[in-house]
């Protein structure tokens, strides 16, 4: 009798471990030698939005800075869940004239963490307040519509 | 029930209660809805003590300010006031860029004993925060001195 119990109990405690493991996954939003960073900011659906451009060497280090991750965790979010908070939005341009976006979400709830989408359409939970929403003092005021959506 | 049915009954109960949602506060807004933020600091409860207001325009500084009243954990203040006389206190008057204002006030007594006066009237304790007067040195140049009146108004819940 003990047996089956035991493999039962066994079997639940792998699901939930399962469940609780999460895969990580290489993350890269920089193209190579990036010479532009556009970094737009709104928050939920509110109209105010501002946009700071970043050129040469502050433009590479605000990709160092605001992505210093080699890899991290692979989570699926429902765009519900995306809207509620600040959205930062990285739009970087490399020497070559490639480019990559990448969507920034702050998660609603006490250190619930943050939400990075790739232009790829990978997404990964930064357990923390993750990238830093602004790199210069001074920023221009956009329409909301210029701000990319996915 | 069993005596060990009830103690997995409270076992699952205490685990339930733990991991249910704190009480969390936030700002209506976040740092791109800011236009400026006025901070003004003095000791709270005193008519007399000078009140030295600073002028907040990097965006960076904007950000982080409100960041610190986003999705803060709260527990509910139960006092009267007076326990937070001659307490460093920091009013904001964030200036939104649709032309309202919001208000707030951080009253600091150590890192595990912080009270906010939130824009919506109420008053909760927040535990691990730093004082924002000490972002503001005494002898910062960008602080100046102005009139009490000017600065956010305290409403007791």
């Amino acid at each position: 009798m003990r047996t089956p119990v035991l493999t039962a109990g066994v079997g639940i405690a792998s699901l939930l471990v399962g469940a609780c493991a999460r895969s990580e996954a290489a993350f890269d939003p920089c193209p190579f030698d990036v010479v532009r960073a556009e970094v737009y900011n709104t928050y939920a659906d509110h109209e105010p939005a501002d946009l700071q451009v970043l050129e040469g060497d502050d433009a590479e280090f605000v990709c160092d800075y605001a992505f210093p991750y080699e890899s991290a965790l692979l989570r699926d979010y429902d765009d519900e869940k995306l809207g509620d908070r600040r959205i930062t939005v990285f739009t970087f341009t490399g020497a070559d004239g490639a480019s990559r976006t990448t969507w920034v979400y702050g998660i609603a709830g006490h250190d619930a963490g943050t939400a990075i989408v790739f232009d790829t359409g990978e997404s990964f939970h930064i357990p923390n307040e993750g990238p830093a929403p602004y790199y210069a003092a001074e920023a221009e005021v956009v329409d909301r519509a210029e701000v990319p959506v996915r | 029930m069993r005596k060990t049915q009830q103690w997995f009954a409270a076992f699952l109960f205490g685990a339930l209660v733990g991991c249910g949602p704190q009480a969390t506060q936030i700002l209506e807004f976040g740092p791109s809805d800011v236009e400026t933020i006025d901070v003004y600091l003095y000791d709270f409860g005193s008519d007399s003590s000078p009140v030295m207001h600073a002028e907040v325009t990097d965006r960076r500084e904007i950000a982080e300010l409100v960041s610190w009243f986003t999705d803060q954990e709260v527990e509910s203040y139960d006092g009267v006031g007076q326990e937070l006389d001659a307490d460093r206190a920091a009013g904001l008057r964030f200036m939104l860029r649709d032309g309202s204002s919001s208000e707030l006030t951080q009253v600091f007594a150590s890192p595990l004993d912080v009270v906010v006066f939130w824009p919506d009237g109420t008053a909760s304790k927040v535990e691990h925060a730093n004082a924002i007067s000490d972002y503001y040195p005494s002898n910062s140049a960008d602080l100046v001195p102005v009139e009490s009146a000017e600065r956010p108004e305290v409403r007791l819940p």
